[in-house]
């Protein structure tokens, strides 16, 4: 009865913001669970889940295992617009459910905040979990990297039952494969991105985690990621059951890899570019397998999908592109640094860095990110940076050495003459934001440029 | 031709919130000084002589790796950092540095950890962390906007004086009003952010030093930082008006 009375407040709380034109994510499921705090263990209870999560790449993780299930024709649904917090995720079971808590949907993807992860798995049973990497991001918020995974490894203890799907080549990630009796898969990239030197990237797990002694390397990939090995207590990198063997070619908007699939070779295109997003393919591949889904089918998905809102995406404006990639932690943004820097065509570069709670209050996190390659950048034009705290990007691009003269900065969050600097450019632009600039852009882009808006 | 040369201790270890860019920042100022500039990272099990530098950056680490980093410090480091206090050499030391510096390290649940004590005084670590853009006065010209995480609170000695006197936010214990320490020429503050590219008047008051102990004399010519004070001031409109 409890169950039919959230479900019922939760459907009309949402109807009544929808009427007023807002995208509501998270009040409907805030409601329903002060009515019926297992509300979300009664709907969840005949969907096979898939929860992602780590730092990085969750979103276009969860795209990719999205576009699985559509090409199989399986019913699903997923907690969209980063909608991730324990609100958001009974937002989303009630919203696709009978009023009387009976799932319409046979799977849910479930993008998974690793805090928010911990409060989720003590009413959800997953069947997949599939847990990208662990990288330093938003410290402020969880203290310290080590802390976010033990937030992942809380949720785990929590199901039992799941399958894990862990990536390798983190120390950090696979340790959890040591700590809990889970079945576990793993995934990894098997030799270092071609023209990515990663040896003197900053890394974020230099030392073991169970024995802190320093890890050897047999090649690195970027970040602390690659081919590691403690020569203390042994704990290394093991061969992934899904391996990147080889990255053929890093073109601008795909890549082309030699996967190993469970010991079967193939070429596969993946079709969104940069390095951090062949380890995405992998962990997703490797996630739709576990649930069952034809290798064929899973190939075609990395072929066929596009990318989520901002993640790395692409409008057209006067023949020329416009290019936006989201940046959150040192990691990816030194990544995103250099895939932009590898631009074959003459392009300017947008830099918008907003200290909210959802980018991280503290904005030092840009020092540690690595801007050699676009310093050295012969096809870079203009540099611009916008946000709050635009000045310190400004002052972070300084004294990466790029000459002060060069770089404009736009006062006062004002994206709407960021945008008019961007057409005026009339060449190729990259606009590189944080997550609420690239919430507080993106419906201004997508009018400009044409795009879905994102709750839809 | 003048010239600095900075020791990095423990980069390895020790660069948790964006701290090189401290050593970034030094280097480029005092390049742009006409003085040349030499950084050497001196890393976990290589030797450190205090005599081969003249300036000292000590950045700010994770617990986890904290008692791996205590072991190699404890052997001839230990001895080389004291030194390097005693002469007058100049000193950074950020956070978890600033706090290896001083006495020791007591955990809320009764734990000590021993540090080397080249500084008067100590820190107790707190349930609740410490965390938030935060602001302090040096003196009449200098105020630093920094952002402050830790949940050790220090408490100082006589033997030592604050950095600072708090504007905004918790600095050493949250109580006081002090933030950081100073004794001779060494310098501890729980600023990261990283601290000195925002606040130039910090990161010149530190060359200056460093060329009084080494040549004498410590005039320095102006340069431009539209960049750094509107960074800082866009903290310190924010939060202190």
């Amino acid at each position: 009865m409890l169950t039919f009375f959230a479900c019922v407040a939760c459907r009309l709380v949402s109807a009544v913001l929808k009427l007023f034109g807002k995208g509501a994510t998270s009040l409907p499921g805030m409601i329903a669970l002060k009515i019926y705090p297992s509300v979300l263990k009664k709907v969840s209870g005949d969907v096979k889940i898939v929860c992602v999560t780590g730092t990085n790449g969750k979103t276009t993780s969860c795209r990719i295992i999205e576009q699985g299930l559509i090409e199989t024709g399986k019913s699903y649904f997923m907690n969209r617009s980063g909608a991730n917090l324990i609100t958001g995720v009974t937002t989303s079971f009630i919203m696709n459910s009978s009023i009387f808590g009976k799932c319409k949907k046979e799977y849910a993807i479930l993008e998974c905040d690793e805090n928010a992860f911990k409060k989720i798995s003590k009413y959800i049973d997953a069947s997949v979990v599939l847990v990208t990497n662990v990288f330093r991001d938003q410290l402020d918020r969880y203290g310290e990297v080590t802390h976010t995974l033990s937030a992942i490894e809380e949720s785990v203890s929590n199901m039992p039952d799941s399958v894990l799907c862990l990536n390798a080549d983190c120390s950090l990630t696979y340790s959890i494969s040591k700590k809990h009796n889970n079945k576990v898969y793993t995934y990894g990239v098997n030799s270092p991105f071609p023209s990515v030197n990663a040896q003197n990237s900053v890394s974020d797990a230099k030392y073991c985690i169970f024995c802190k002694n320093e890890y050897e390397y047999s090649y690195k990939t970027y970040g602390h990621l690659g081919g590691f090995k403690c020569p203390h207590c042994g704990y290394e990198r093991k061969m992934p059951d899904v391996a990147i063997e080889q990255t053929v070619e890093l073109k601008e908007d795909y890549s082309t890899v030699l996967i190993n699939f469970f010991g079967e070779k193939d070429f596969v295109k993946i079709n969104v570019p940069g390095t951090y997003n062949v380890y995405n393919a992998a962990g997703a591949a490797l996630a739709l397998s576990c649930l069952g889904i034809d290798k064929k089918i899973i190939f075609d998905s990395l072929s066929n999908f596009n990318c989520a809102f901002g993640r790395m995406e692409k409008f057209q404006y006067n023949g020329n592109s416009i290019n936006m990639i989201l940046v959150k932690n040192p990691a990816g943004f030194s990544q995103t640094v250099n895939h932009i820097s590898a631009s074959e065509k003459e392009f300017s570069a947008f830099f918008c860095l907003n200290d909210n709670a959802a980018d991280g209050r503290d904005v030092s996190w840009i020092w540690d990110v690595e801007f050699d390659s676009l310093v050295q950048c012969s096809k870079l034009k203009n540099i611009y940076t916008c946000g709050k705290r635009a000045y310190d990007m400004a002052l972070r691009l300084k004294y990466a050495g790029i000459d002060a003269s060069r770089i404009k900065v736009i006062e006062n969050e004002d994206y709407d003459k960021m945008i008019d600097f961007a057409i005026s450019e009339n060449r190729e632009v990259y606009i590189v934001p944080t997550y609420t600039s690239m919430m507080g852009l993106r419906h201004k882009v997508a009018k400009k440029f044409g795009g879905k808006e994102f709750w839809e | 031709m003048n010239k600095i040369r900075i020791c990095h201790l423990y980069p390895d270890m020790l660069n948790l919130y964006g701290d090189r860019g401290n050593v970034i920042c030094l280097k480029r100022r005092i390049e742009q000084r006409g003085i040349e500039c030499e950084i050497s990272e001196v890393t976990m099990g290589k030797s450190l002589n205090p005599n081969d530098y003249d300036l000292f950056f000590i950045g700010g680490g994770q617990d986890f790796e904290q008692d791996v980093l205590l072991k190699d410090l404890k052997g001839e480091k230990e001895k080389a950092v004291r030194f390097a206090v005693n002469e007058g050499k100049t000193i950074l030391a950020i956070c978890g540095g600033y706090q290896m510096l001083g006495s020791y390290y007591k955990t809320h649940d009764g734990t000590q950890m021993d540090f080397i004590g080249a500084l008067d005084f100590y820190t107790v670590g707190a349930e609740k962390r410490m965390i938030g853009n935060y602001a302090y006065k040096i003196s009449d010209k200098i105020t630093v906007a920094g952002f402050e995480n830790h949940s050790g609170r220090t408490y100082l000695g006589n033997g030592v004086k604050p950095l600072g006197k708090i504007i905004h936010g918790f600095g050493n214990n949250g109580e006081d009003k002090t933030e950081g320490a100073v004794f001779n020429n060494t310098f501890c503050t729980y600023s990261h952010g990283p601290v000195l590219p925002k606040n130039p008047e910090l990161a010149d008051l530190l060359i200056s030093r460093t060329l009084e102990t080494k040549y004498g004399h410590s005039e320095l010519i102006e340069l431009d930082d539209e960049f750094e004070l509107k960074a800082k001031w866009y903290v310190l409109d924010k939060y202190i008006k």
